[in-house]
């Protein structure tokens, strides 16, 4: 007989970062991030902090040393971190935060599931430099998509975050153990060559990433700074030099290393459904009655938000006229992320936005039925 | 040169107290550390680019953030290491708690502040460390409020502080013991920015009287040591992944079609705990599961729900935001669901509640409270036993897993009630 978990996507996302070799949490307690923070106490690793401006610096300090620190929050308290986060991006430095959202503006609704952070999370940072966005498209996909978070930050030595909500952290749901993935572990590249040859940002790797120093006592100097800076870390005012260090930041990674969207592909489907995060269950059901019911529809769950995967998005377009962006915020925040990479061609591009409440797949259907219904 | 001293030009105007804490800092460094085992921690302001002027590691973060960012360093980092934090009047003002709570913790680093009475990169305004009857940008008639006393804050979390002024003989001596001593030290060095405070008070600040500047605001100078017994503040993680514990399927249950339910009750009657059990209970009878609790913040008081969606495959979990059955256990719980219950949902209600509401259609009697904190799991052993969801053994089978004791017993005599 088969094995199962009857558990929640906080307990998943502990154990796979914790996989991905997390030894480092600094924790603030907010709903519905905090079963995360209790779980990381219980794993051993995690030191409370009085704010989350603190749990900001807890963790850049910690991978300065070597760890692979991780925290998170909801949306107020990932308001706070904005001035870390952007610090962090500039000194480069490897952090992961897991973004569990809930209803906004402000303290807004504590217990109520949204999706209204997607933006938010990626555009926290003045000058649009970019952070790694991923999200899980269920339970069994919380621990793979948390392990590549971490994973990201490593590798990009970046802030990174893992986007996901309350109904995805707090559900308790039967979960198949042999579903949840271990990547291949990545590590932040070290200085190798000769200490004196050391540039804090000069080392680079085939990714435009700086290689790292630990602060392990050899005989090197390690700086970081926050401000514009030159490759040796040096504060400097803008300049060629600073330019040049400061552009490499929208340019690190290559887009191999993000994980492609889950995809339910009908042969020939005309009907593209798209979602993220725990819609991705009721829109994913809602392409599967569509196609039971004669009207064929393809599904794809999106697994990184930022970048975006252009090609893997592309892959799924071949047949389909008709796209349905499925998220549980009000405008459709995502879409417009989606529509300004103009990747649609002559697709139509509809909304099916919902806020404060859970989309069931009936509804999805019976929306896309009618839209259609009126195309045709 | 000292090995902490560096070859780069320094960013202050002249006569600027930071150059003399500098010096002072370096020298004192220079006598008892090595570069590559010492850290520096620097934030916004005049003072916080004192980085470039060290030879040993160093980083240069946000306004007011020093201490926190040090903190971590210092937790997380080898033995052997000194971490220094370096910041002004200014950050010390935004970064207030940061300071306390790296005391609190006694972190094994020494923070210095800097406290030239001013911000002095953005135009020389007052801090919260301006003494009184100060002139600045922003108190043209002499500051009228009062600073805080950093040392005495300090004090009150027992940890090694001292204070001193750039005008000092002794401020190399201080600084030294402070960066000796084991656990969390904080100096604050008052010092002139040449210009703005000194130009703006140069009847009341001069290199030669700093200290007397603060005693007339009743400000101390000295060093005080820490509070014996006092240990730092050490962070030593042992990873223990977590027991996912899995449970096997081992029956069918005959259910064909997804149904969803909810147990709307009362805080204290056991209304999570029940549907969970009822949860795991579907799970070994092959169903895929969503259970999603809701309660008021404060979880003692008020109403206790659970919604539990089951169903042969995953795709029916999401099928419908409609009920098919709902089932009340007190006026709390009504009260939650009265509002979307009806329609085609049956509504069962415990016994005690007849007379109490008004639903059409809805059904009592179903079982009996069985003790207040029995009450939802005597709700959900009504439905094991009316329904056709689990299969029969699941239940009892997961009630037998619980824990020995009082509530196992109480629970096997309901399940065997019901059934």
């Amino acid at each position: 007989m088969s094995e199962r978990l009857f558990t929640d996507g906080a307990s998943l996302i502990a154990s796979g970062a914790l996989k991905a070799g997390v030894d480092f949490f600094a924790g603030y307690p907010i709903t519905p991030a905090s079963s995360i923070y209790s779980a990381m106490v219980r794993a051993g690793v995690a030191v409370s902090a009085p704010d989350e401006i603190t749990v900001m610096q807890y963790l850049t300090g910690a991978s300065i040393n070597g760890c692979r620190a991780m925290t998170a929050t909801s949306g107020p308290g990932y308001l706070l971190m904005a001035e870390g986060l952007g610090a962090a991006l500039a000194m480069e430095i490897p952090l992961t935060v897991v973004l569990v959202q809930r209803l906004g503006p402000a303290t807004g609704s504590a217990t109520k599931n949204a999706q209204g952070d997607v933006l938010m999370a990626e555009h926290i940072i003045s000058g649009g430099f970019p952070l790694p966005v991923l999200c899980p498209s269920s339970l069994e996909d919380c621990h793979e998509m948390a392990f590549h978070t971490v994973n990201c930050a490593e590798a990009l030595r970046t802030p990174a975050v893992l986007l996901t909500e309350k109904d995805m952290v707090l559900r308790k749901r039967s979960v198949d153990p042999s579903l949840l993935r271990e990547p291949d572990i990545l590590h932040r590249r070290r200085h190798a060559g000769p200490p004196e040859q050391f540039l804090p940002y000069g080392s680079l790797d085939d990714r435009g990433v700086p290689a790292f120093m630990p602060l392990d006592g050899s005989h090197v100097q390690v700086r970081y700074t926050a401000s514009t800076h030159d490759e040796k870390a040096i504060l400097r005012n803008f300049s060629e030099t600073v330019r040049s260090v400061t552009e490499r930041l929208f340019n690190k990674g290559d887009l191999s290393m993000f994980p492609e969207s889950v995809k339910s592909l009908s042969p020939g489907a005309e009907i593209l459904i798209v979602s993220y995060g725990f819609t991705c269950y009721a829109a994913g059901a809602a392409a599967a009655l569509l196609t039971r019911s004669g009207t064929a529809a393809s599904f794809l769950g999106i697994r990184t938000l930022f970048p975006v995967l252009r090609d893997d998005l592309g892959s799924a377009l071949s047949d389909v006229k008709s796209v349905f962006i499925v998220e549980e915020n009000h405008t459709g925040l995502y879409r417009k992320a989606l529509l300004a990479e103009g990747l649609f061609g002559g697709c139509a591009v509809h909304s099916i936005a919902a806020m404060g409440r859970t989309l069931t797949s009936a509804e999805i259907a019976a929306v896309i039925s009618g839209k259609e219904a009126g195309r045709l | 040169m000292n090995s902490f001293e560096c070859a780069l030009p320094d960013p202050w105007c002249p006569g600027c107290g930071h150059h003399t804490l500098v010096k002072e800092l370096q020298s004192a460094l220079s006598r008892h550390f090595e570069p590559h085992r010492t850290v520096l921690v620097t934030d916004i302001g005049c003072i916080g680019m004192a980085d470039n002027q060290f030879t040993c590691h160093t980083v240069h973060g946000l306004h007011g953030r020093s201490p926190a960012l040090a903190s971590a360093i210092a937790m997380t980092g080898r033995e052997g290491f000194k971490i220094v934090a370096l910041m002004g009047d200014g950050g010390a003002s935004i970064g207030l708690s940061h300071i306390l709570e790296a005391a609190r913790l006694n972190v094994d680093m020494t923070l210095i502040i800097s406290n030239n009475q001013n911000y002095g990169m953005t135009g020389g305004q007052h801090s919260a460390y301006t003494l009184p009857g100060i002139v600045t940008a922003t108190t043209d008639a002499g500051y009228d409020g009062r600073p805080f006393d950093i040392i005495s804050l300090a004090a009150t979390l027992g940890v090694m502080r001292a204070r001193t002024s750039t005008g000092s003989s002794g401020l190399g001596l201080v600084l030294e013991r402070s960066l000796l001593h084991r656990g969390f030290s904080v100096v604050e060095v008052l010092s002139l920015c040449t210009t703005y405070s000194a130009k703006m008070n140069r009847e009341t600040l001069s290199p030669a009287g700093l200290e007397d500047s603060f005693g007339s605001a009743g400000l101390s100078s000295g060093l005080h040591e820490a509070s014996p017994g006092m240990k730092p503040f050490v962070f030593s993680p042992e990873v223990r992944h977590p027991n996912l514990k899995s449970i096997e399927v081992k029956y069918v249950s005959p259910l064909k079609q997804p149904v969803r339910i909810m147990l709307a009750g009362s805080a204290g009657q056991g209304i999570q705990s029940s549907a969970g059990l009822f949860c795991s209970a579907a799970v070994i009878s092959g169903l895929e599961v969503d259970m999603c609790g809701d309660y008021p913040v404060t979880v003692g008081k008020g109403f206790s729900a659970a919604s539990m969606a089951l169903s042969p495959d995953v795709d029916g979990l999401s099928s419908s935001a409609d009920y098919t059955t709902v089932l009340i256990t007190s006026q709390d719980g009504y009260s939650y669901c009265r509002s979307f219950i009806g329609g085609r949902a049956a509504v069962v209600l415990e016994r005690s509640l007849e007379g109490e509401v008004s639903i059409p259609g809805c059904s009592f009697a179903g079982f009996s409270l069985h003790g207040r904190r029995n009450t939802g799991f005597a709700a959900i052993a009504w439905l094991a036993s009316n329904s056709s969801i689990l299969a029969s053994e699941a239940l009892h089978e997961m009630v037998a897993a619980l824990p020995a004791g009082a509530r196992r017993e109480s629970l096997m005599r309901i399940v065997s009630e019901s059934l």
